[in-house]
């Protein structure tokens, strides 16, 4: 019986009976949970388990086979990943997805770009309005960079930078969007401890903002350190939901996580 | 009729798309040279038809895997690169055969007739002939499929990383695909070199043929591809009576028409895209 | 100041040349042009085959308007252009969001259906096309040399580039930036791709239609044969050769050599085409990047060198 959910009462986020199936695979089943504004949430299970499914679903790449997602009190399957994206919800990608051949500046100004007020004429003929909007963008571009620690490698190409700090620049970019929900796909999956606790501090920075995050990730320690409550997935189901410290001694989980390795 | 004849084509053309992920400009091409080699086989070699046909398919599977080894394999980087490799190779091709078989004349460039004759039956018995192989070569290649190169070059076709940790090597099933591809436009040529003729601009217009089937049957499929073929052959035969030279025009409202309806095409489930996705 | 020299020396060029080069660069200026269009395409990652039945309504729009109605030459561009963009959008709607590959396949086939249909359609003038185009003329001035044409090729291209140049540098430009990296990608940060991408689609189609305004009355006749599917092919090998991944300047450098270098090197017209071919071959395997591409890397290890 977990006591977290009460302190928030506005669940930005509804997952209702949601069911994903590909071909004759069953990848998410029925599955139904609340995250509410604000809140820290981390999504684990085993590999396989449909941790990415669920985000794919959520941001609009994937529609559900059955089953709602709800955010902010309206309904969004069917919309396009653009669309959400527009609407706040802004994710990672697990490998790392950025413009390699632009620089770290132009990737992050990017990430700016559903900021933009200005319409698109206004802005070819840079009239005052949208050279003001532009200067802005730049200049909160450079306060992300100062924020995340990259100001140094602004003007690299992305594709020359250690993976580690391509991350880093993927959290920017998803910062820049300004969202209200933040999925992270494995942030901080094969970095080194030292990067990892950059990394984790950024996303404590980003909680501190307001910003609600639903975080996947293997690293046991980063996400019973950081998330105040687990969402345990196995097989596309759901198998746990709670505060990390009874998830650790739940007796499904473990066996999940055991019979995997068994394998 | 020449339903049949297009439906090889696209086929061999499907496969090497869909294994390969390479738009191959030369499809028409390697039918073209089919059927000069048939013609050279049979008319100036005087080997029997038959013969011929298989040295076509045989000749033209074989110079596939050369333009691999020799052009697309270095090429290799982007789907856009593939598309300008090939692009040239047919061009190569077209001019080289241009120039070795035939000047060209202000309009008309000049044309090779081979007229064979197939076991005393005249042309009509030669249409059956041709409906009869198309038919005979695409269950052989059905079947073949369902064998177990048949399930690599499909595992291929879906991911090649994930064929290859699986054991198959790339390499080998591309040799087959290109082969297979070529081979399949190369006994066309031959087929139908006797009901018309071998003439150097032929590979063109069956290659925009090929792609008119290959975008109405759908692009990954080759049931659709025999499907769309025998559709378009009686399109096209149909509208000839009527509109002439504008009958490429009724098939395009065809396709116009059954792209409204089914997106994919008649059975088609669009590929995965190659560029960037 | 670096610019300003261009621009001086792009003025006086018609004196600095002779008559045949002006000639040339006249019709380097309509192949840029087309070649702009194509890469600007390519940003968004998509590859069309059709540019140059694009062209086509360009050039025809003018040749028909003004044998057959009469016409003044100047609102003819505009006719051309908006009819080439409602075309281009029509296909683009449909076939853009089934993906680069059907965009790509239907690009060549409705190229193709166009380039046939203006041909076969005697009120068109059938193969033979039109002839007999009166000049442009503005007032009583009557266009009657290289040099009128050639500036107003270079005031056509100016504002083709400058346009590109802006959206490049502006939302757009990073949208298509971003799609080109990927499309997912592109989609996660918020961009309608489909919407993108077509309105690339449209803007370029419009562009190339001018370009085939200009030609037509440059040449005062229009054989559909120059039209075909060899020359959208062609037009691709320009970005190939300048640089796929310059967008402004890949299409400047490629149209300019693949113009000028077959001038100076004389061979039949049989053995081009194979030659031409071979080069694409070549530049592909050892110059992926094109020219530009060469002379980055030449510039950038240069600059390590120095800086050691």
């Amino acid at each position: 019986m977990s006591i977290g959910r009460s302190h928030w009462k506005v669940p930005i986020l509804e997952v209702r009976k949601l069911s994903k199936e590909f071909g004759g695979l069953r990848a998410l089943h029925n599955l139904e949970f609340e995250v509410s504004k604000g809140e820290m949430l981390g999504l684990i299970g085993p590999n396989g388990a449909g941790k990415t499914t669920l985000f794919n679903v959520i941001t609009g790449f994937y529609q559900p086979t059955t089953g709602k997602v709800i955010y902010e009190g309206k309904g969004i399957s069917g919309l396009e990943p653009y669309e959400i994206a527009q609407k706040g919800i802004v994710r990672t990608f697990q490998g790392t997805i950025l413009s390699m051949d632009s620089t770290v500046f132009d990737n992050i100004l990017m990430g700016c770009h559903l900021n933009f007020r200005a319409g698109v004429i206004r802005d070819f003929l840079h009239t005052a309005a949208a050279v003001r909007e532009d200067r802005e963008m730049r200049q909160r571009v450079q306060e992300i960079l100062e924020f995340i620690g990259l100001d140094q490698l602004k003007n690299e190409l992305a594709g020359n930078l250690p993976h580690g700090q391509q991350r880093a620049v993927a959290v920017a970019m998803a910062l820049a969007s300004n969202p209200r929900l933040l999925l992270l796909d494995e942030p901080v999956t094969g970095m080194n401890p030292v990067e990892t606790a950059t990394m984790m501090d950024h996303i404590r920075n980003i909680r501190g903002r307001g910003i609600t995050i639903i975080m996947v990730e293997h690293d046991m320690r980063a996400v019973m350190n950081i998330c105040q409550r687990l969402i345990v997935l196995n097989y596309g189901q759901k198998i746990a939901d709670g505060l990390p410290v009874e998830i650790r001694q739940n007796k499904d989980v473990i066996e999940a996580y055991l019979g995997r390795e068994e394998e | 009729m020449i339903g049949g004849v297009y439906a090889l084509v696209a086929s061999g053309f499907t496969l090497i798309l869909g294994v390969m992920k390479i738009f191959n400009f030369a499809q028409g091409q390697f039918y073209m040279l089919g059927a000069f080699v048939a013609y050279g086989v049979a008319v100036s070699l005087g080997l029997p038809y038959v013969v011929a046909l298989i040295i076509s398919i045989l000749s033209m599977g074989l110079l596939g895997v050369l333009v691999y080894i020799g052009i697309i394999k270095w090429t290799y980087s982007g789907f856009f690169q593939t598309v300008m490799a090939t692009f040239a190779f047919s061009t190569i091709a077209k001019q080289g055969s241009l120039l070795t078989f035939g000047y060209r004349e202000k309009v008309l460039p000049a044309v090779v007739r081979g007229i064979i004759e197939v076991s005393n039956v005249t042309v009509p018995g030669g249409k059956l002939f041709i409906i009869f192989v198309a038919i005979l070569v695409m269950v052989s290649l059905h079947y073949f499929l369902k064998l177990k190169v048949g399930t690599s070059m499909r595992a291929v076709a879906e991911s090649m990383d994930v064929a290859s940790l699986q054991g198959i090597n790339p390499t080998r099933i591309f040799y087959l695909t290109m082969g297979i591809g070529c081979g399949l436009s190369g006994i066309a040529g031959g087929l139908i070199a006797p009901v018309f003729c071998a003439s150097v601009l032929m590979g063109e217009r069956i290659f925009i043929m090929a792609l008119l089937v290959v975008a109405i049957g759908g692009m990954g499929s080759m049931t659709g591809a025999l499907l769309a073929s025998c559709v378009i052959g009686v399109v096209e035969s149909f509208a000839y009576q009527f509109v002439g030279e504008l009958n490429l025009v009724a098939i395009f409202i065809l396709l116009a028409v059954i792209i409204y309806f089914r997106p994919g095409g008649l059975m088609g489930k669009p590929l995965p895209i190659p560029t960037a996705e | 100041m670096a610019l300003g020299l261009v621009v001086l020396f792009l003025i006086l060029l018609p004196w600095i040349v002779d008559k045949y080069s002006l000639q040339l660069i006249i019709y380097t200026m309509t192949y840029i042009m087309l070649a702009l269009g194509f890469s600007l395409c390519w940003k968004g990652r998509l590859i069309r085959v059709d540019l140059a039945a694009y062209w086509a309504i360009g050039a025809y729009a003018t040749g028909m308007l003004m044998t057959k109605a009469g016409w003044s030459y100047w609102p003819t561009i505009l006719v051309g252009g908006l009819l080439a963009a409602i075309i281009a959008w029509g296909v683009g709607s449909l076939t853009i969001p089934r993906g680069g590959l059907v965009f790509f396949t239907f690009s060549m086939l409705v190229g193709l259906l166009i380039q046939q249909t203006l041909a076969a359609s005697k009120s068109f003038g059938g193969w033979a096309g039109i002839e007999s185009m009166p000049p442009p003329a503005i007032g009583s001035f009557v266009f009657k040399g290289k040099t009128e044409y050639y500036f107003l090729g270079l005031f056509l291209l100016g504002v083709n580039f400058v346009t590109y140049y802006l959206l490049y540098n502006s939302k757009i430009g990073r949208g298509w930036t971003a799609i080109g990296s990927g499309v997912g990608f592109a989609k996660s940060l918020g961009i309608n791709v489909v919407r993108y991408r077509l309105s690339a689609v449209v803007l370029s189609s419009f562009f190339c239609a001018v370009s085939g305004s200009y030609l037509a009355s440059y040449q005062m006749y229009i054989i559909p044969d120059s039209f075909g599917f060899h020359q959208s092919m062609m037009i691709q090998m320009f970005s190939l050769v300048g640089g796929l991944n310059n967008f402004l300047a890949g299409p400047v450098v490629g149209a300019a050599v693949m113009t000028f270098i077959p001038e100076y090197l004389k061979v039949t017209a049989e053995i081009e085409p194979i030659l031409t071919a071979v080069v694409i071959i070549l530049v592909i395997i050892f110059m992926p990047l094109g020219i530009l591409g060469v002379v980055g890397k030449v510039w950038r290890s240069s600059l390590f060198v120095r800086n050691r």
